[in-house]
């Protein structure tokens, strides 16, 4: 039961990210919907499930990117182990933590795509806009992310500690 | 313990096929697969500026090969909209190739008059009369010769009757009150024939001497007054059996000039001698 309830709710999420850049989006730059639920979703879910989870995503922004494929996929699982290592010191249900992971995790996580894009891709471009605002807004989206998360988890009694 | 080895082996695995996927050029197979089934399933995201958007990331051929589909569409839709433009231009051109003939006739004629446009016909009397769009503002007078240019033939349609500034009234050879003095052949025996009210006129004396034959054609006479001379009327369509009472016989002469399609008409100057010049209404 659980693993269906997941994937659809992942692919709710896919539909949403694929239809919010052009709708949701302030001067062209919006948040990382997939990387803030892989985290959220890493911090709540059993080590595998965040892991693997945050890799399929991975691969669908990939897809999705345009960039070298692979790319993501790599990040958002190394993001996923790094955060459920931090998650056993840190208390993510408090909305302080959930924002001050995210807005420190974004400017590396940035970096590390554009870095990956120009070594595996010929079309890597480095937006100083997006760098400089999609910590800030990972880091609003982030409450409002853990919190769905949580729900949802609670609503179908997902719910598991690391 | 277990728990935390298989996640770290897990993590290492997505990582380490993340990273063999980095390394094979997989992003173009991929990207073109993306590319080829959004295509497929919704072509019309890759019209327009944001095509270069959708089409990130997918190689060159690929490109050219949407491109080509969307310029056989867009070719397409063109030929649709020149075809019926063709469709539309089609009675344009053929009344221009019927002018165009028309004129050629005209201008290889050795009169010299006006060209005028059919502009009313008289629906009570069909064979009787016609409107034309010229008047007596464009020196047009009664009697004027009224000749119709078709079939390659230039021939007698009838005579001015009224005229008016802007427009004149045309008395048709069908008209029965239609006559006119015309040659058997040219320079043939004269004799005289008269519109019928259709779209014939009829010979009714015709001396039983003459040698007739069905398809001679009729001329007005060389040395007519009243309309231009040797000019074409018609041929004969029907010799009747002479009475024996009788030393005429009498004929139908099938007209040139078609009067139900005819669209313009040439009006020839006719100079009438004084003596046959009607007086004016002032005159009168």
């Amino acid at each position: 039961m659980r693993t269906p309830v997941e994937i659809i709710c992942w692919i709710l999420l896919c539909v949403f990210y694929s239809w919010q850049g052009k709708y949701l989006s302030i001067y062209g730059v919006s948040p990382d919907w997939l990387f803030v639920t892989v985290v959220a979703s890493a911090a709540f879910s059993s080590r595998v499930r965040g892991s693997t989870w945050a890799f399929v995503i991975g691969l669908y922004a990939d897809i999705l990117g345009g960039g070298a494929v692979g790319a993501n996929a790599l990040i958002y699982t190394l993001s996923a182990w790094i955060v459920q290592i931090v998650a056993q010191r840190f208390d993510f249900f408090d909305r302080l933590t959930q924002v001050v992971v995210l807005f420190l995790f974004s400017w590396p996580v940035y970096l590390a795509g554009w870095l990956l894009a120009a070594l595996f891709s010929h079309d890597a471009w480095f937006s100083v806009k997006q760098f400089c605002a999609v910590p800030f807004l990972n880091a609003i989206a982030a409450p409002f992310v853990f919190f769905v998360m949580l729900e949802i988890k609670r609503f179908f009694r997902f719910y598991e500690k690391n | 313990m277990r728990e935390k080895e298989s996640f770290n082996i897990a993590a290492a695995v997505y990582a380490f096929v993340s990273f063999l996927l980095l390394l094979f050029p997989v992003s173009g197979v991929v990207h073109t697969a993306r590319a080829v089934c959004a295509y497929a399933l919704y072509p019309s995201i890759y019209y327009g500026e944001r095509a270069d958007f959708f089409l990130r990331g997918v190689p060159d051929n690929v490109r050219r090969l949407f491109a080509t589909d969307q310029e056989n569409r867009r070719l397409r839709e063109k030929i649709r909209e020149l075809e019926i433009e063709l469709e539309k231009s089609r009675p344009a051109a053929a009344e221009a190739e019927r002018l165009r003939d028309e004129m050629k006739i005209a201008g290889s004629s050795k009169w010299q008059g006006t060209w005028a446009r059919v502009s009313a016909r008289d629906t009570k009397n069909w064979y009787g009369f016609i409107t034309v769009s010229r008047g007596t503002k464009d020196g047009i007078k009664v009697n004027d010769t009224v000749m119709a240019a078709q079939n390659g033939k230039i021939s007698l349609l009838g005579r001015i009757y009224e005229t008016y500034p802007d427009f004149s009234r045309v008395m048709l050879a069908g008209n029965k009150a239609f006559s006119v003095i015309v040659s058997l052949g040219i320079n043939g025996s004269e004799v005289l024939a008269e519109g019928t009210g259709a779209a014939r006129m009829k010979i009714e004396y015709i001396p039983e001497n003459l040698p007739l034959e069905e398809g001679t054609e009729i001329f007005s006479a060389p040395d007519a007054q009243l309309y231009i001379p040797n000019a074409r009327v018609g041929v004969l369509s029907k010799i009747y059996k002479r009475d024996s009472e009788m030393s005429f016989t009498s004929a139908d002469v099938q007209l040139y000039s078609d009067i139900d399609s005819v669209k313009e008409v040439y009006i020839v100057r006719n100079n009438l001698p004084d003596d046959l010049v009607p007086p004016t209404e002032e005159q009168q």
